[in-house]
Formats: structure tokens, sequence, C-alpha cells
């Protein structure tokens, strides 16, 4: 099974379960890719602590994926977790004001500290073509 | 006071575009660079483009740099900690080109003169400075910011103006 596979497997259960990874036990890079889904999934209980759309949760789902893509390929659990942890509630709560309702195929770069407190009241005078 | 507009997303560009727009001389907003998680200084890869009046950074480490129709951040100017952008004449307006995760943005500038014409690919975004141009037959008597999102379109400059043209890449 492919990592890309297993990725899919992922993103389809949060789509399906209406759940969010929130918890990763230090166990799970010791897995195999085959086993990782089942891992994974098991963990997978917690709800969804916003009501964000689905384009929002397959952003989510794939920088989630990108950081556990990494860490298997360097094995370095604590970092993963340590990294999951810092930036799982940062990244529902930037993407989902940023990308709410818009199919984008990758996350963006997240906000800096302080750019949410200007408050959006200018028109954006950009002419698409 | 600092004030933002709508985020517009640029599929082709694989970026988004936002502006920020400050009414009076010195208003002022506080900014935090992180040192550690997904957006540090090295993956800070966004560029800020200064549309209207002009602003100064203050870094922590006194590392200030001004704005006037400048390219941020110059790869030496991206430090860690809190940093404060003050407007230095009223209306000051900057635009921020934000890619999506593992693109890298970079950018050119092009001078053209009296009858002189490019195409604006698909793809890029254009921020043109002048006082008398056409793109795509229409015409334009000041600055502005065009996304080329579904087709290219042809700048004809009928007096001197300059581009400062984003596009993306994988990183």
């Amino acid at each position: 099974m492919t990592i890309t596979t297993v990725h899919t497997k992922i993103i389809d259960y949060i789509a399906e379960t209406q759940t969010l990874m929130v918890a990763v036990k230090t166990n799970v890079c010791k897995k195999s890719i085959d086993e990782y889904p089942a891992v994974a999934v098991s963990l997978a209980r917690a709800p969804v602590p916003y009501d964000v759309d689905s384009a929002v949760k397959q952003v989510i789902a794939s920088s989630y994926m990108m950081l556990v893509e990494r860490h298997l390929i360097e094995s370095k659990t604590n970092e993963m977790l340590e990294e999951i942890n810092a930036n799982v509630q940062a990244i529902i709560q930037q993407e989902q004001s940023w990308v709410v309702g818009v199919d984008i195929p990758s996350p963006i770069e997240y906000t800096l500290e302080g750019e949410n407190s200007i408050p959006s009241t200018v028109d954006t005078d950009v002419r698409v073509i | 006071m600092a004030r933002r507009g709508s985020k517009i997303i640029i599929r082709s560009a694989k970026c988004v575009l936002v502006n920020t727009k400050f009414d009076q001389i010195g208003d002022s907003v506080e900014f935090t660079m992180p040192t550690a998680g997904l957006l540090t200084p090295a993956t800070f890869t966004r560029k800020t483009i200064v549309t209207s009046g002009s602003f100064r950074t203050e870094f922590e480490d006194g590392n200030d740099i001004t704005l006037t129709k400048e390219i941020w951040p110059l790869r030496e100017h991206t430090h860690p900690g809190k940093f404060t952008t003050y407007s230095l004449e009223e209306n000051s307006e900057y635009y921020c080109v934000i890619p999506f995760n593992n693109i890298e943005l970079h950018t050119q500038t092009f001078d053209l003169n009296a009858s002189d014409c490019i195409t604006l690919e698909v793809g890029t975004i254009n921020f043109i400075y002048g006082t008398l141009y056409s793109v795509a037959e229409t015409e334009y008597l000041a600055t502005n910011v065009f996304a080329i999102d579904k087709q290219p379109a042809q700048l004809v400059a009928n007096q001197s103006v300059q581009v400062i043209q984003c596009s993306s890449r994988p990183s």
C-alpha cells in the first residue's frame, strides 16, 4: 500500500465520519505503512469542534498527512506529535477563515500572528482576467 | 486604522491575494514571525508589494526597512520575532501575495516605454504602475492589480509603465 493510498483512506474516513484526528499515539510511526490506516482511524474519535465544510476538511487532512508522511519517513515520532499538537487547532481556525467554500489543491501559507487583528472592511480592487 | 480587504484565491497562480489599507500616517500593525511551527522565517514565502504610499517596518533586531513600491521580504529581510509596520503617508496600501504550501513565488520587474507592449501570461499577478495604459483593450489611468487567471492579456503602455509580476513555481 502506498502513502498516497493511506492518505486517501484517511481523508475518506474523515469525510465519511465527520471526525478529525486530534490524537495520535506514540506508536503510530512504529507501525508499518500497511497497518497505519487502521491505527490512525482507531484514534480518530474526537468530533470536529468547528462547523467546517468539506473543502476545509480536505485541507486539514492534507496538512495532517504531510506532517505524518514526513515524519514516517524520518521516523521522528516525538517531533511529529509535537508538531501536530502545536498546529492542529491553528490549522482548523486559520484554514477555515481562508478557504471556506473554495476547492483548492493544497494548503496555503499560514497567517502571521497579528494579521487577523486587522478588520476586513476595505474593498479589494483586483481585476481578474 | 489598518483595514484589510477580502481574500481572493487565484487558482492558476496558486496563491491568495489580500490587500491592507492604512488610512492615516502612523497607523500601524504589530505582527509576530514565529520561530517554530509551520510558518517561520524559512517558510515565509509570501511577497508584500506596496501599491500606494509608503511604509516603514521596524524589527526587534533593529534591521528596519522602508517600503515604497518594493517587494518584501528579500531573503535578508525576514526576521523572527515581533515587527511593526507603520504607514508613512495617508491612504497607504499594500498587497500580500500568499502562495499555497510548497509553492515559491518569484518576481520580475518590467519597465515599459510608451508604445511598448507585453503579454501578461496566465498564472501571473501583475502590479502595474502607470498613468495611461491598456490591458486587454481596456484603458487604465492609475495603478492597478491584475490577476491573469483564465487567458493571457496584452498590456500596452501609452506612457511609461512599470510592472511588478509575481508567478509561482514548486519549491
